[in-house]
């Protein structure tokens, strides 16, 4: 065969046959079982030592061999090592979490041929007790959700968006914004204040008379809807429009949400439309900004 | 006759308190589709942009969305007209049926009559996209839509 096909020919050919195998060649799957992966953890401290149980799986087995498997935190270089040739670990681990967000990245190579590397995140949330930001989601926590509600998405939803807003601000470029924002978005849905009884009740006597199948999406998006055009509106027009980044960042967290309760082809188009509602409102805050900057000159 | 009455007024507690759906249908998933055009031009609704999602990439999917944006001016109308179509494909104009029920979400930016002339209201900010619901509803038949519109002024 060497007579007949170049050697690099060769080479190239095995590096790309090893490639096309790993894709499906291996997997490994990383679990918190406490606390539980997206959740969030409240403590006194800044940077404690908290215990978290994590749990890797991985297929095929790690004795199948792995050559090294291993957890990175944060972007900062292997916080934990397995060694042990197992199918999967239980394994305690005391680490430091950082504010915020706190991503857990389990990574491992085999050695053995196909060749093949692996990976899969999770993530954790440390926030401080007298958050401000997320005392929103405490505050939506304790709304009432009566089993048919068809209200009850969109508390969800709210939460989720704030959950996870709240406690990725601190890797985001302005902290102070958030802190404002969120509050800002959230409380008026809180107080029912604005025209909020309005729209519950128009929600509610829609949801009495059409078919059973329409009556939460129906609910939702005449809830996101005003949430959007009012709420939002006036806390980006009262504490300022936010960077570019860090409204993405929101932007992505909005959608992950929208996912997480919806079936794939509903978040779909969902997400175009609060996504471009979304923009729309900020395009307005920053309108109203320059206004006003031209008026103070 | 005291039976006749206690079962009226069970009959009349029971609906007050659960409400009775328009048409009265029952199932837990719609049985037709909606198909709405405007002068003729078939509108892609949230129902084909969903089924559309499954096949396209997010760009794709986006322009679609955007070309399915019906641009009004504030006090501007238009007239939708709806198509029914059953699972065997037949199709039927049921734009002013009065099976249909139309209903804009939030108040503030569009208004619709019951034979689907839509307005775009003239204190409409245009800040979200306004959504109508398009819904046909029967006992035996129930599909619904929702048509989006444009009434930004700065767009």
């Amino acid at each position: 065969m060497h007579h007949i096909f170049p050697r690099w020919i060769v080479v190239f050919v095995v590096i790309a046959w090893c490639s096309s195998v790993n894709a499906q060649s291996c997997s490994l799957q990383l679990h918190f079982t406490s606390p539980v992966d997206n959740s969030i953890v409240r403590t006194n401290d800044v940077l404690r030592v908290e215990p978290v149980n994590i749990t890797a799986f991985s297929n095929p087995p790690i004795r199948d061999g792995w050559l090294q498997v291993g957890i990175i935190h944060n972007d900062y270089g292997f916080d934990i090592e397995f060694s042990d040739e197992m199918e999967y670990f239980h394994y305690p681990v005391t680490t430091r979490l950082w504010e915020g967000r706190n991503n857990f990245e389990l990574i491992g190579w085999r050695r053995a041929l196909p060749l093949c590397e692996s990976s899969d995140t999770k993530r954790l949330f440390y926030i401080k007790p007298d958050d401000q930001c997320y005392a929103m989601v405490e505050e939506l926590d304790k709304i009432p959700q009566p089993p048919n509600d068809p209200a009850n998405g969109f508390v969800i939803n709210q939460r989720c968006v704030a959950k996870y807003s709240c406690g990725n601000r601190p890797q985001m470029k302005d902290k102070t914004w958030l802190t404002k924002v969120v509050p800002a978005f959230v409380q008026p849905f809180l107080d029912k204040s604005g025209k909020w009884n309005e729209v519950m009740e128009e929600c509610r006597q829609q949801s009495n008379v059409l078919p059973r199948y329409i009556r939460k999406r129906s609910c939702e998006k005449r809830m996101a809807d005003y949430h959007i055009a009012q709420d939002l509106q006036r806390a980006l027009n009262t504490n300022g429009c936010g960077v570019l980044s860090d409204w993405d960042e929101v932007g992505g967290y909005v959608s992950e949400c929208i996912s997480e309760q919806n079936n794939a082809l509903e978040a779909a188009v969902a997400n175009l439309i609060v996504g471009t509602n979304r923009s729309r409102v900020r395009r307005n805050c920053i309108q109203q900004n320059d206004a006003q900057n031209v008026v103070a000159k | 006759m005291v039976h006749i009455l206690i079962a009226f007024i069970f009959y009349l507690t029971v609906f007050s308190a659960f409400g009775t759906a328009i048409g009265g249908y029952e199932g837990d998933t719609p049985n037709v589709e909606l198909q709405v055009s405007v002068n003729g031009q078939a509108i892609a609704g949230e129902r084909e942009l969903e089924k559309l999602s499954s096949t396209v990439t997010e760009q794709e999917l986006r322009a679609a969305f955007d070309q399915s944006l019906i641009s009004l001016t504030k006090g501007q109308s238009v007239q939708l007209t709806v198509e029914m179509i059953e699972p065997n494909g037949m199709r039927s104009d049921v734009t002013a049926n009065p099976a249909m029920f139309y209903d804009a979400v939030g108040k503030g930016a569009l208004s619709v009559s019951n034979d689907g002339l839509v307005t775009a209201l003239s204190d409409s900010s245009g800040a979200t996209i306004g959504q109508l619901l398009v819904l046909y509803n029967t006992p035996e038949k129930s599909g619904f839509n929702y048509v989006y519109f444009d009434t930004d002024p700065d767009k």
